[in-house]
């Protein structure tokens, strides 16, 4: 394989990490092509949410090239890929990094291990607790909203493990959390009122509301919107999934 | 007062790190976390309680504080700001206001009598505009600081 195609086909893994991780698409852009610039290439970057397509030529000799069209896989959003990739295009860009160098601390980078589970549902608990603390509510609506929390998010990822559709598992977690929340209701009204609001903010796609609009003012319009349809979306079956269980309790 | 505004700042950072840590954030932005949702909460809380401040403007100035606060934090753990303003972001989340407006469109569309559809129509209404207004107010002041300064938001990550 040459210098060329080796590189083309680790940016091209480069680029669909940070896609699949949330990252906004000026900054995917910029990093990838800092790197290709580093080894003495021009990139040229199509991107959307499902494929995307590279394209990179020697600086001077665009008849040199190399082209490449990925899917990008369905993957949980990750903040520490977005960091840390970003980090690595300018280690490489400043200290001309060689190749094969790069190609192990991309490996290692994307093969750090994610927070344990126990660990991330008991903070988004601890979390939900707080923000029922927030919204003023009673010690009860706060210990509603911990064992919400705690049970929908393993529910969830349970659903993801069995790759169930992503919009309907935030229906079905939505509507667990806010049903084992309202259970509050046999204490007092208002308790569940706190309790049933608070337990499902934990799944309001704050990354990808955040990057799609910078996408969009940035002039990424395309990739953009379809992060915010993707939200819009996610934010309508969390929606939906509260409605059902508010209607369940008032004729339970 | 002080005090309740401290406390309830603190129960904010720790709700960032909380939901923050859905999105797996690196551990070297831990505390700019933790220190972006506390400050940015209280801004919010000494805009709306000392300053008599409309929901609105006082989300607005404290997303363009978190938005700081990510540039600046960011710079001294190399992160870009987006990871440290956006769990940081989470806690104001107007979830009373989109669950009243739910609550609001479920009567609405239960009831049959003229009057009432108007009374649960206009609290739909109210509190959906709130939830919108307050999200974007939220979304539009974080993202602004790294408009007005991009040479820093564009090289945060380098050592």
């Amino acid at each position: 394989m040459t210098e060329m195609n080796q590189l083309g086909n680790l940016l091209a893994r480069y680029v669909v990490t940070m896609v699949a991780s949330g990252t906004h698409s000026s900054r995917i852009s910029r990093s990838a092509k800092r790197i290709a610039q580093a080894y003495g290439y021009d990139l040229r970057l199509d991107l959307s949410l499902r494929n995307l397509s590279i394209m990179m030529c020697e600086e001077g000799n665009p008849s040199n090239h190399y082209h490449e069209l990925i899917a990008v896989p369905v993957s949980p959003i990750s903040l520490s890929n977005n960091a840390d990739l970003s980090r690595l295009s300018w280690e490489v860009y400043d200290k001309k990094m060689p190749l094969a160098d790069f190609e192990a601390k991309f490996n290692k980078l994307v093969s750090t291990p994610r927070y344990s589970h126990l660990t991330v549902s008991l903070m988004a608990s601890i979390a939900s607790f707080g923000l029922c603390f927030l919204f003023n509510g009673t010690i009860w609506a706060m210990l509603m909203v911990f064992i919400s929390t705690f049970i929908s998010f393993n529910l969830r990822t349970f659903l993801t493990k069995k790759q169930v559709n992503n919009h309907l598992n935030v229906l079905i977690t939505a509507l667990v959390a806010a049903l084992i929340a309202s259970c509050g209701a046999f204490i007092d009204e208002n308790t569940a009122q706190v309790a049933v609001a608070t337990s499902v903010l934990y799944l309001v796609p704050g990354v990808v509301f955040i990057s799609g609009l910078i996408d969009v003012l940035e002039g990424f319009v395309v990739i953009g919107f379809s992060r915010l349809v993707h939200a819009i979306l996610h934010t309508i079956m969390l929606a939906v999934g509260l409605l059902i269980s508010i209607n369940l309790i008032h004729c339970l | 007062m002080l005090l309740y505004m401290l406390l309830k700042s603190v129960a904010a950072a720790v709700v960032a790190l909380g939901f923050g840590l859905i999105s797996n954030p690196p551990r070297r932005a831990i505390s700019a976390i933790l220190l972006t949702g506390f400050l940015g909460y209280l801004t919010r809380l000494f805009m709306i309680e000392l300053a008599g401040g409309h929901i609105f403007v006082s989300c607005l100035v404290s997303a363009i504080v978190m938005g700081i606060c990510g540039l600046v934090f960011g710079r001294l753990t190399r992160t870009p700001a987006t990871v440290v303003y956006i769990p940081a972001l989470l806690p104001m989340i107007p979830g009373m206001y989109a669950y009243k407006a739910i609550f609001a469109l479920l009567h609405f569309l239960q009831h049959i009598e003229l009057a009432d559809k108007a009374v649960y129509f206009d609290q739909f209404f109210t509190n959906i505009a709130y939830t919108i207004g307050i999200l974007v107010a939220l979304a539009f002041g974080s993202i602004m600081p790294m408009f007005v300064f991009t040479k820093l938001a564009t090289s945060l990550t380098r050592n």
